[in-house]
């Protein structure tokens, strides 16, 4: 095993290509040439999960907005039981860890390939929030609050200070089963 | 025949990667990777079913859409509660063999495999940190264990066949070519040229941490300073850290850049595998010196204390 460190050929061939393919990876494709080896090396680093993308840590730009997303269950009877992501602006170093990754679901969720997730999310909202209920779901809506960061020069917003979201858009509303457009303008959902 | 200007490049190629090389920094970069990884494992384990299994946030219906192509959880074991409960033991029960040393290289082998896999699983929830731990995890399948250095000796001991430098090398190339790549990127946004880049950055609540006080985080010309010292950093100190004289202090200010930011940025293990990282540039040498400062202070305390009694 220990004369294969020292492989001269072998050593070259591995670190140097590695290096290589990592270089064109990483570096913001320019030219076209660039864009053309990066696509054809793509495939094979995630088949061997060696990609590592371009590092654009908090860059080129960074996210200019504070988000949460919410969910009202409406029960048969009329009453609601109101669900929300974690409230940032209070909470715990310990809560904050606990829920990194969540979070990071989470804005995938209200991102572009959003819509995928919303039945599957609120299947599991349903389910969790309706444990141990002797009461059926008439539906359940999922809600989009967001608050934009302007400029400094347009508008100074005080650091650590709870988000001042606009008003709450509705995103998705989940139904116990297929709905009709008629059931809907019944029950003004 | 090569041109001596080639056959001076291939010599400095071998000599970067295949000098003889005290590699024993990797003993302390093993454990402290598996730690590392270990705790921000935890922090997932809760949700595992909820992120990996079939009857959580991703059914198979879209599991196809939000997972990559190479190998997977499902690869192994269904994605059933016994299954991902199974995945998770193993890569735990690999990062513990990984981190006591035992047969380090397959248990590196063994982390890369499945910490893949967890990660091809779910393209959601993972960042840049992970990657670096992947990264890292495939860097440590290379690295020659304790005993195995032990074995093999120092450069310039006698009858020493001492391990090229290679493997560490692939540390500290990825670590500065990340930080770099990060530059590029960077320079490439308004938010940094600018300067108002910590100014947003102080405004993302599910980032905060520790509240910086208002002096920095209320002041538009603190915080450019701060946005501009930040690319200054990552501009330098991956060029800085492979000079002999300004490798410690370019180290120091790494260490204490990531630690501060870890205080008032909620990163999870970002900074962490990053310094972890970096580690890779400090000396076994360096290192037992400084370890050895601190347990000797220790030591004479101990030892002080009976002689000034017995007087």
């Amino acid at each position: 095993m220990k004369s294969l460190y020292h492989s001269r050929p072998l050593i070259l061939l591995g670190v140097l290509g590695f290096w290589g393919v990592s270089l064109v990876e990483m570096t913001p494709q320019v030219l076209e040439v660039h864009k053309q080896v990066d696509n054809t090396i793509d495939p094979v680093l995630e088949a061997v999960s060696l990609w590592q993308g371009s590092w654009d840590l908090f860059a080129p730009d960074i996210d200019h907005w504070n988000t949460r997303v919410e969910c009202v269950i409406t029960w048969e009877d009329g009453s609601e039981t109101h669900w929300s992501t974690i409230d940032w602006a209070n909470a715990s170093a310990w809560e904050r860890m606990r829920n990194f990754r969540r979070n990071e679901y989470f804005d995938d969720l209200i991102a572009n390939r959003g819509a995928l997730l919303w039945p599957a999310f609120g299947d599991h909202l349903v389910r969790t929030l309706t444990a141990g209920e002797n009461k059926n779901v008439r539906w359940a809506d999922l809600i989009y609050l967001g608050e934009t960061l302007l400029p400094p020069e347009a508008h100074w917003r005080k650091a650590y200070i709870t988000p001042q979201f606009r008003a709450p858009e509705r995103f998705y509303s989940w139904y116990p089963h297929e709905i009709s457009e008629s059931e809907i303008m019944l029950f003004g959902n | 025949m090569k041109s001596p200007s080639l056959k001076s490049c291939c010599s400095a190629i071998d000599r970067f990667l295949l000098a003889p090389g005290d590699l024993r920094i990797l003993n302390v970069i093993r454990p402290m990777f598996g730690l590392f990884l270990a705790i921000n494992l935890l922090f997932l384990w809760p949700d595992r079913h909820l992120f990996f299994g079939a009857e959580g946030l991703i059914p198979d219906d879209i599991y196809g859409e939000f997972s990559n192509t190479s190998w997977k959880i499902s690869t192994f074991v269904p994605r059933n509660v016994w299954g991902v409960n199974a995945y998770f033991l193993a890569l735990f029960a690999s990062l513990g063999s990984l981190i006591v040393g035992f047969s380090p290289r397959m248990s590196a082998l063994l982390v890369f495999v499945l910490l893949s896999g967890l990660y091809n699983s779910n393209t959601l929830i993972f960042d840049g940190e992970d990657t670096i731990f992947r990264l890292l995890a495939f860097f440590l399948i290379f690295a020659p264990g304790p005993l195995e250095l032990k074995q093999s000796g120092l450069p310039g001991e006698q009858g020493s066949t001492p391990y090229p430098i290679w493997p560490l090398r692939l540390f500290q190339v990825q670590m500065c070519a990340m930080m770099l790549a990060c530059v590029w990127q960077k320079l490439r946004g308004d938010v940094w040229i600018d300067g108002t880049a910590m100014y947003y950055v102080f405004r993302l609540y599910d980032y905060q941490r520790l509240a910086l006080p208002e002096f920095f985080t209320e002041n538009l010309s603190i915080l450019k300073v701060m946005t501009w010292s930040v690319v200054l950093l990552e501009l330098s100190a991956p060029i800085l850290i492979w000079f002999k004289k300004t490798r410690i202090p370019t180290i120091l200010v790494l260490m204490v850049f990531h630690l501060m930011t870890d205080l008032t940025m909620n990163l999870m293990m970002f900074h962490w595998i990053m310094i972890t990282g970096w580690m890779s540039f400090v000396s076994y040498h360096d290192f037992s010196a400084l370890f050895s400062m601190f347990s000797k202070r220790d030591q004479s305390e101990h030892v002080e204390a009976p002689l000034l009694s017995t007087n």
